[in-house]
């Protein structure tokens, strides 16, 4: 896996590890914020991928500087790696939904500090930043959050705006020639069946356009896939609002 | 490895990544100094003309010997990185038999299987055992092939010193590269040294 900076701004940097060589597990990206030297880390990946994310991690931060992680639902791909993260760095506190809580326990890592979340969000703080807690519910999980950083303009949105890409794939959604949605239609054509299959709820998906679209974003952070960036972040958002999600039960 | 020494290398794994990492920003940023003050080593030469040819060479010198090091530093790179991923790959390892292990013997009695997956996964840690000490290996070829590239550099810095001293007019600022030079290799030396000193703690 490769990490990548994507947003530097004094001591405000996020980064991007991505490019999962593992291929028998999803593809997954993990999102860290570094300020002032502390860093939180969104979604820290799986059990079996937790070695590759590390080491990346090293070529840009370093690890001890982690604080925190934020676990925007329950699932393996997203937070089985709590024990082993827990075993280098026991002070990490780690923040998900209150429902998930016992959940991720079983994952390993019964002493971890894992604070609950309400359903109705809150806020992380990292050095001198506060980023908000988005809630996110049925999109796909449950109770499901997304974390929002007004300096960097930053949406990390879980699973939402995953895409299904080869291996090789770039960090970015193309952004060469952003003004025609060309790439972004060649792109979302590998998210169209990740988002009607595995998000469940109209209401939900446009209760939650609806609220992101109040928000400032220039980078839109999906954990499967790429980043959309610029005039693509609203193409997506557009997209995803006329998308008819739940097609199993079509 | 024991499991209790897994258990004390455990609580190394972080240190020793903090260390990798801010090794690895300090030397790109000292080898960019050692490369700047090469350049402005030959600028200098230029300027002067014939007077100064013989520092030419010595300044020719740093040039290369300053590329010879980002090569050395790259495979320096090069080595660290599988042997952070193997650390990682034990701690995993070593999380799955621990769980098994953990398990009270008549669970472990009634269900052989669990018993043929503890000996599946000590196999594999075996296999990463040995992968890390190659790792580990190369790891140690490639910072003893760095320090004898700084050993080369330092020789060439003294060499330039004696040059500067003989230049007459120029011997001031010549004598001001050489010696800003001597720090930035010396920089890289001690670092190098703290580093592998670090390392060699936790390299299987």
């Amino acid at each position: 896996m490769k990490a990548e900076k994507f947003y530097s701004e004094g001591p405000h940097h996020w980064f991007i590890v991505y490019d999962q060589a593992e291929s028998r597990v999803i593809d997954s990206n993990v999102y860290a914020l570094q300020v002032d030297g502390s860093a939180v880390l969104c979604d820290p990946g799986g059990f079996e991928v937790f070695p590759q994310v590390f080491s990346a991690l090293v070529d840009v931060m370093p690890p001890s500087s982690v604080t925190a992680a934020f676990v925007s639902h329950q699932d393996p791909d997203i937070a089985s790696s709590l024990p082993l993260w827990n075993a280098c760095n026991p002070n990490i506190v780690w923040h998900t939904s209150k429902l998930w809580v016992g959940f991720i326990r079983h994952y390993g890592a019964l002493e971890a500090n894992i604070q609950g979340i309400g359903d109705e969000g809150g806020e992380i703080v990292v050095g001198t930043s506060r980023l908000q807690i988005i809630p996110a519910h049925y999109l796909h999980s449950s109770a499901n959050f997304h974390l929002y950083d007004p300096t960097a303009r930053v949406l990390f949105s879980g699973d939402v705006g995953a895409a299904l890409l080869p291996t090789g794939h770039s960090a970015f959604v193309d952004r060469r020639d952003i003004d025609t949605p060309a790439a972004f239609d060649a792109h979302i054509k590998s998210a169209e069946y990740f988002h009607k299959r595995w998000m469940p709820s109209n209401t939900a998906k446009n209760a939650w356009c609806e609220r992101v679209s109040k928000l400032d974003i220039d980078f839109l952070c999906p954990q499967h896939g790429a980043i959309y960036t610029g005039k693509n972040v609203q193409r997506f958002i557009d997209w995803f609002a006329a998308l008819d999600v739940g097609s199993a039960n079509n | 490895m024991s499991h209790a020494g897994l258990n004390e290398l455990r609580a190394s794994f972080v240190g020793v990544a903090d260390a990798t990492f801010a090794f690895q920003g300090q030397l790109q940023r000292r080898l960019r100094e050692i490369d700047r003050k090469a350049l402005n080593a030959q600028v200098l030469v230029k300027r002067h003309g014939k007077i100064l040819a013989g520092y030419g060479v010595v300044a020719q010198s740093f040039r290369e010997g300053a590329q010879q090091l980002q090569e050395a530093a790259a495979d320096v790179q090069k080595a660290i990185q599988p042997l952070m991923l193997g650390f990682m790959e034990t701690l995993r390892d070593t999380q799955q038999i621990e769980k098994l292990g953990a398990l009270p013997v008549k669970v472990r009695q009634l269900a052989p299987a669990l018993q043929q997956a503890m000996r599946r996964h000590e196999q594999t840690l075996a296999v990463r055992r040995d992968q890390s000490r190659r790792a580990s290996t190369r790891l140690r070829q490639a910072l003893a092939r760095f320090e004898h590239v700084v050993a080369e550099l330092e020789y060439v810095v003294v060499n330039g010193r004696i040059e500067a001293a003989l230049k007459g007019d120029a011997r001031t600022a010549l004598t001001q590269v050489s010696t800003d030079m001597d720090n930035a290799v010396v920089q890289v030396r001690d670092l190098l040294r703290q580093y592998a000193e670090h390392i060699e703690k936790v390299l299987p």
